[in-house]
């Protein structure tokens, strides 16, 4: 039988990537199982014989194939199937354990330095993100009494895109900040 | 993996992002390093061996526990303290 592909859009924010595994885990429940992950478009395969448990890791330095060999094959090792990998998130996925943890970090330690390693490249978006904002509205403003630039229609629709793009980031990089936080107070 | 498992009887379970973490950290300290020789049946694999600096570090954790379990069993079996 010839398995059913679907693709579904969904949009995901980088920093409750733990939603997005529970999330993939539920659709699997359901017998809608992610293939080929993307930045919107996800491949799922509807399968209702099994089951699988999806686990997301961030590893920016690795999204050239050539770096991933020993990373990949460390994780097939460990019964862990690699999907693909999406702006620096890896995707993996096993078949569902009942009553087993399954988990990629199992440590403290491990765990903090990947909500670390999340944190720190959001802070550097949001900082990019900050001067872009700033550029661009000074030059805008500089610019549009001279080429007629209508500030309703053109100015103020762009500054507003650049302006929820860091909010965005600056919550998430709160977010990630307090989840840190928690977990180094709970020594 | 495997063999973590069965040292420790089942008791300690390390998942592969675990583990790729701890191995970069230990690369990074100079206390393990990569061999020259890689894994002939199937060159995707690895290998890392300790480093002199390494070795010392274990060393002192060797016995740091050591000294902890002399403590521990001195207290529990009683004896000169």
């Amino acid at each position: 039988m010839h398995a059913k592909e679907t693709k579904r859009l969904v949009f995901w924010v980088n920093w409750n990537y733990e939603k997005r595994e529970k999330w993939f885990d539920r659709m699997s429940a359901q017998g809608l199982h992610l293939q080929q992950p993307g930045l919107f478009l996800n491949t799922f395969v509807r399968d209702d014989q099994v089951r699988y448990v999806y686990r997301l890791d961030y590893q920016p330095q690795l999204r050239k194939p050539a770096l991933q060999g020993d990373y990949v094959t460390l994780f097939q090792d460990a019964g862990w199937e690699h999907l693909g990998q999406c702006a620096g998130w890896h995707y993996f996925r096993q078949p569902w354990q009942p009553g087993r943890e399954q988990k990629l970090y199992t440590d403290r330690t491990s765990l903090l330095q990947h909500y670390k390693r999340i944190q720190h490249v959001l802070g550097i978006l949001l900082l990019a993100e900050i001067a872009v904002l700033g550029t661009s509205g000074t030059n805008l403003l500089i610019v549009m009494p001279r080429t007629g630039l209508n500030l309703w229609l053109t100015v103020v629709p762009v500054l507003a895109v650049y302006a929820a793009v860091v909010v965005l980031l600056g919550y998430g990089w709160v977010k990630m900040g307090r989840k840190i936080n928690t977990m180094e107070s709970r020594e | 993996m495997q063999n973590v498992e069965e040292m420790t009887a089942g008791r300690v379970h390390m998942g592969p992002g675990t583990i790729y973490t701890a191995l970069n950290t230990l690369v990074k300290k100079g206390l393990i390093r990569q061999t020259e020789s890689q894994d002939d049946a199937d060159s995707r694999r690895k290998v890392y061996e300790i480093t002199d600096d390494g070795r010392q570090v274990l060393s002192a954790e060797m016995q740091r526990l050591a000294e902890l379990l002399e403590n521990g069993r001195r207290r529990i079996h009683g004896g000169r303290t």
